[in-house]
């Protein structure tokens, strides 16, 4: 009788080791209100992006509805999540599958 | 409007504008204390979800974070109201702290009329009479955006 060594099968959404890889990603969504400067502000401000990569980020926000500002663990992105909440902006998490 | 002089944020008000900067600074407050029905669409974009899909991920975002963001709005309002002047003009320095809570409160306020307005980009670029009673929260949006404006250009210079 021979035994078989259980095999680790790398399906997503399945091991617990997978879960924890997929990083979440942080998205900033369009709205009517805020000012785009303010937007611009509040990313460099929040993730110490230079102007030009905030601005870039900001008009994508404001000409597609909506764009990724930054990715990383649960904790981080709720915090980002949070720290843009708390500065007016609507943002959302969500898994980077 | 606010201006930066060496370094320091500075605001200058003339005593219509500081009024209504008092009011809208005292009935965000009362919104903030008052209760709620659910869905009340202000309060939702002040405390906005977490997911567009998942229920489960805003769930654990608002049991980790909904009390510190109310506590935090609160805060920044207490912080705005110690620096305004009790009447008349307001001309004061402000220190980064309280510029930014400024800065915070002003996007809040706005968020409330705007909401309240339900406005769209469109209603947002369309020319507004300010005498025109029926546009006037309107026209205090646009004026609460062009104080924001010289307040980030203050504090990026």
């Amino acid at each position: 009788m021979t035994e078989l060594a259980p095999v680790e099968i790398d399906e997503p959404g399945t091991g617990e080791e997978s879960e924890l890889d997929v990083p979440w990603v942080c998205i900033v969504h369009n709205d009517p209100v805020n000012l785009m400067s303010y937007v611009v502000y509040v990313l460099q401000k929040l993730f110490g992006y230079t102007k030009e990569k905030a601005t870039k980020l900001m008009l994508q926000v404001h000409h597609e509805g909506r764009a990724a500002v930054s990715s990383g663990s649960r904790e981080k992105i709720e915090l980002d999540v949070y720290r843009l909440h708390a500065h007016g902006l609507w943002a959302t998490m969500t898994q980077d599958r | 409007m606010f201006r930066q002089s060496r370094g320091v944020i500075k605001v200058s008000l003339g005593e219509e504008e500081a009024e209504l900067l008092r009011s809208l600074v005292h009935q965000y407050r009362e919104l903030l204390e008052a209760d709620h029905p659910p869905g009340d669409p202000v309060m939702d974009r002040l405390f906005p979800s977490a997911s567009l899909d998942d229920d489960e991920v805003d769930r654990k975002f608002r049991d980790l974070s909904l009390d510190d963001l109310g506590k935090h709005k609160r805060e920044t309002v207490e912080t705005a109201i110690a620096c305004l002047e009790s009447s008349g003009p307001w001309t004061q320095e402000l220190s980064q702290e309280e510029s930014e809570s400024w800065l915070v409160l002003l996007t809040d306020i706005r968020l409330a009329i705007g909401t309240r307005l339900d406005v769209t980009e469109e209603k947002m670029n369309l020319p507004v009479d300010p005498a025109d009673t029926e546009d006037w929260p309107l026209a205090v949006l646009h004026y609460l955006g062009a104080l924001q404006e010289s307040l980030i250009s203050a504090l990026s210079g």
